[in-house]
């Protein structure tokens, strides 16, 4: 089913700023969504609109077409995994699972039988065979988690919400089950959307990726796409890993704090600026300056140089290594290359259209899909 | 060494504080046979005495237990003005001294007070009568479940009780089948903690009872009436009685104190 | 069935509002009363109840509402505190034989056995190796009677002057160790928990410890002057009247004067007012100089001059 934000806006309880600020969204039937960003952006804040846990002040929710904000929680039929489970304590795996079922009223209500045989394929289907008896708190973390999907899931949905989901798992466990949701994912092709601040989790599992700041959509597109195309200085930031290098602009020249950093010709007004550019960007000239490369790493073609000089220490910087083994190389007298990041001036992209500068953004993003 | 030491004073304290004077009571109850005890207690006024705690304690225990969840509901799940002054008036019963408990009642349902010359008019009389001894008792034990609840509600906190919600449940189904088992324990503990006030209140309820033997006295004053009639094997029976009473609730709460520490982990 | 109205026991039951040394002496008159009146009321028994508290105490719950269908108090004070609030009639004093005092009573020192310490007179009292228990009169009608025994006897010494008095009570109430709140309190204190060498008591409260509670413990020491004490009795009209009880309650106060009445007082201690009866207990009933109340002012003053907030206790007690 496809859900419609359209200019919500959500105030905090004690008034002031706006925690979700006019945001308008669409998120296309079966996709997976993620919505990412520092705390305080506004995600979880976001999801919770759309599942009715808390009200919103301006703007409209629609489900596949159907406005849904008239409607309380309990009745929009949404599945909704809480960052620490929220799984009832006092019950059962089974009566977990079961609980959206058994609660239903007379006429509704399914068997006893079929509630068994529900909670079974769903146990199945989390790979928590045998685990139905067990009480919430003799499980790990992982199997805690498969379990609040499977309740979410056992009252047939219209949309899977998961808010952090991942959030209070160990690493290794995470990327497990990371792994095996996608899986499910493609299996039950549900409309989901994912709150997370970890854009490497986004980049893996969605294929939408909205990057929110400050209660606002700041972006939205293919984990590619806001790689490739930040809208602004932020999504760079957050969308990969950035290096920020400051510098003065004098009569067309940017001229960076650092030495052994080859100096940029720029159309700009004299004062400071900074270029922004993803490591595997930044490249290393050999027989031009005073730095040192050491080899780091090597993946595949690519090699990795830690790059020392006088007024910085350890920069890694990649280049194409060459077929034979580099492991023991040094290269002295170098300098870095940084003419393929973008120049940005009062927090802002300063000269749009230079080097691989995306499209400006309006507040209102639209998906390609809708 | 030492550490046997610390353990010798805390035995010889707890001995000499809390287990002897009880045990004299008993011995005192016994001091003309176990017959002459139990005789004592087939007294009608001493039945009556009984009869009326134990009824008291009930319906306190479940009118406060009502009360009660509904106070640490509201004050736990929202925020709104006047939150922080509500939650210090539910522990006022907790520090206002229980004889002052029996007296506001006095001021207003006393003949000299608001409602009592009306009510006594229409024949129900509040004070001097048992509506006012469960009234007194209600005020000094209003505190326990609230204020036991209250922690667990908040630790919990409202993430299960959503899930519930999103699932389908209604309110009376979040409260019935999440809120409550998930701090049944705490609610218990708290409805024992006023078990064993209601049953021992003296204070409150000698202000607004009349102390008439048969008919307004509870047991805690009937021992007083006892005592002072020189009816000393009736009096310390009857206060042993009630001392036992006041340890098997003490003891069943302590088993499930144990049992709170030991499981009921958040998820 | 425990929440039933009062009413409901009312109507076939009498409360009686007492003060605190009289347990026994009602407990019995109870007893035999109902025995009485199912006599003469055949099918119609009557269940009397009866509760004890200091005297002001009593006073105070029956002017709160306390269903009291008879009021039997330590002192007329209590009473006509009731009679201005309308719970009864303002000449309820005069409705009953000799001022509606059915048993009267003196003051009397209990000593420990053998009078160790040689108490005989009101000056032992404040001899320094003396410690004197007396409840407050503040909250005590049985207090007010020793402070006033006391006040008495002082006045009525060769060049008695209030002053006097007032230094005699001064001196007496620094042997106080401590201040129970009710006559039945300071007995337990002396004879249970042993504290001082002489209580201040009611001679019926003493007769009762030292012949039935600590035999052989205590002797009386019956001073040449003391008191007369006249605990009143009343029907409380405004509350008969509600519960339809009049009738029986009128019966129950008059039986306390009756012969069956004065000797069941006279067996618990209490000296009944008709001469006969008094005559058969001569035995028990020491004869001694009394003054009364009446000589005193009458309880209106006597409580506006001594108990009253800034009245004569408070200058001698808090200073």
């Amino acid at each position: 089913m496809s859900v419609y934000l359209d200019h919500i806006t959500r105030h905090s309880p004690q008034g002031g700023r706006a925690i979700v600020d006019d945001v308008s969204l669409s998120v296309k039937d079966g996709s997976f969504t993620a919505l990412v960003g520092p705390s305080g952006a506004g995600k979880t804040s976001l999801l919770r609109i759309i599942a009715g846990l808390d009200p919103h002040q301006r703007g409209q929710v629609s489900i596949d077409g159907r406005r849904v904000d008239t409607l309380g929680a309990r009745e929009r039929n949404i599945g909704f995994v809480f960052q620490h489970y929220a799984l009832f304590a006092h019950m059962t795996v089974a009566a977990n699972i079961g609980f959206g079922l058994a609660i239903r009223p007379r006429h509704s209500r399914p068997g006893r039988a079929a509630i068994r045989r529900r909670v079974e394929e769903l146990l199945e289907l989390m790979q928590l065979p045998a685990m139905g008896a067990r009480y919430p708190h003799e499980l790990s973390g992982g199997q805690r988690q498969r379990v609040a999907l499977a309740r979410a899931l056992a009252t047939g949905p219209r949309v899977l919400l998961l808010d952090e989901p991942f959030g209070a798992l160990d690493p290794l466990v995470r990327r497990q089950i990371r792994g095996w949701l996608h899986n499910l994912h493609e299996r039950l092709g549900l409309t989901t959307i994912l709150v997370t601040h970890d854009r490497q989790e986004a980049a893996e599992l969605a294929d939408t990726v909205v990057i929110m700041n400050r209660g606002r959509v700041v972006q939205s597109g293919t984990p590619q796409e806001l790689e490739d195309n930040p809208a602004d200085p932020f999504v760079m930031d957050f969308s990969g890993e950035t290096i920020r290098i400051a510098g003065l602009v004098t009569n067309g020249r940017f001229v960076p704090d650092m030495s052994d950093i080859i100096p940029v010709p720029v159309a700009l007004s004299n004062g400071r600026a900074e270029i922004l550019i993803r490591p595997a960007d930044i490249r290393l000239l050999p027989h031009q300056g005073n730095a040192i490369a050491q080899f780091y790493q090597r993946r595949g073609l690519v090699a990795s140089y830690k790059v020392t000089s006088a007024s910085f220490d350890g920069m890694l910087v990649e280049m194409p290594a060459d077929p034979g083994d580099v492991s023991a190389s040094i290269i002295t007298h170098c300098a870095i290359d940084i003419s393929a990041g973008r120049f940005v001036r009062d927090n802002a992209w300063v000269i749009p259209g230079y080097g691989l500068v995306g499209p400006v953004i309006s507040d209102e993003v639209q998906f390609l899909y809708s | 060494m030492s550490r046997i030491v610390y353990a010798l004073v805390i035995y010889l304290l707890v001995t000499v504080m809390i287990v002897l004077p009880p045990l004299l009571v008993v011995v005192m109850a016994l001091s003309h046979g176990l017959g002459a005890a139990i005789e004592s207690l087939a007294d009608p006024d001493a039945l009556s005495a009984i009869r009326l705690t134990v009824i008291i304690t009930v319906l306190t225990v479940c009118i406060n237990t009502v009360f009660g969840v509904m106070a640490a509901w509201t004050l736990t799940h929202f925020r709104f003005p006047g939150r922080n002054l509500l939650v210090v008036l539910v522990e006022l019963p907790l520090s206002v001294s229980p004889v002052v408990g029996g007296l506001i009642w006095l001021l207003v349902f006393g003949t000299q007070g608001w409602w009592g010359a009306a009510l006594e008019r229409w024949g129900y009389p509040v004070m001097f009568a048992p509506p006012g001894i469960l009234l007194a008792t209600l005020f000094v034990t209003f505190p326990y479940v609230t204020r036991t609840l209250m922690p667990m509600l908040a630790h919990n906190g409202r993430a299960a009780e959503e899930a519930a919600v999103l699932l389908g449940a209604s309110l009376w189904q979040v409260l019935w089948h999440v809120t409550l088992p998930g701090a049944r324990l705490a609610l218990v503990s708290g409805m024992l903690l006023a078990t064993a006030r209601a049953m021992g209140e003296f204070g409150a309820v000698s202000v607004v009872s009349g102390h008439i033997p048969g008919l307004t006295e509870t047991m805690p004053l009937h021992i007083e009436t006892l005592y002072n009639g020189y009816q000393t094997v009736a009096a310390f029976t009857m206060a042993t009685l009630l001392a036992l009473m006041a340890m098997i609730v003490v003891l069943v709460r302590s088993l499930i104190e144990r049992r709170l520490d030991r499981t009921e982990p958040s998820i | 069935m425990a929440l039933r109205p009062v009413r409901a026991w009312a109507a076939t039951g009498l409360l009686n509002v007492s003060y605190d040394p009289t347990r026994e002496l009602y407990q019995d008159i109870d007893r035999s009363f109902s025995a009485a009146w199912a006599r003469q009321h055949v099918g119609a028994p009557v269940q009397i109840r009866t509760s004890h508290g200091g005297s002001g105490a009593q006073a105070r719950s029956v002017l709160e509402g306390a269903p009291a269908d008879i009021v039997t108090l330590g002192l007329a004070y209590d009473i006509d505190i009731l009679a201005q609030n309308g719970l009864l009639a303002p000449d309820w004093q005069k409705r009953l034989p000799h001022n509606s005092t059915p048993f009267t009573s003196t003051i009397v020192f209990l000593v420990r056995k053998g009078n160790p310490k040689n108490i005989h007179d009101w000056p032992d009292l404040i001899r320094d190796d003396v410690q004197v228990i007396t409840p407050n009169p503040k909250t005590s009608g049985g207090a007010r009677w020793n402070y006033l025994a006391a006040w008495g006897w002082a006045l009525r010494q060769p060049g008695g002057t209030p002053d006097k008095a007032r230094d005699y009570l001064k001196t007496l109430f620094a042997h106080v160790p401590v201040l129970d709140t009710g006559a039945r309190g300071a007995t337990n204190s002396f004879v249970q928990r042993g504290l001082g060498d002489v209580l201040l008591a009611w001679e019926d409260e003493a007769l009762l410890a030292t012949r039935d509670i600590g035999p052989d413990k205590f002797d009386i020491v019956v001073p040449p002057l003391t008191i007369l004490a006249e605990p009143p009795v009343a029907v409380v009209d405004r509350n008969v009247k509600a519960h339809g009880t009049a009738e029986i309650a009128q019966a129950y106060v008059e039986y306390l004067f009756s012969e069956e009445g004065q000797k069941i007082g006279g067996k618990h201690y209490f000296r009944p007012v008709n001469p006969t009866i008094l005559a058969a207990f001569h035995d028990r009933f020491a004869t001694t100089d009394t003054f009364d109340i009446a000589s005193l002012g009458g309880w209106g003053t006597v409580q506006k001059q001594h108990f009253a907030d800034g009245g004569i206790f408070d200058s001698i007690y808090t200073k």
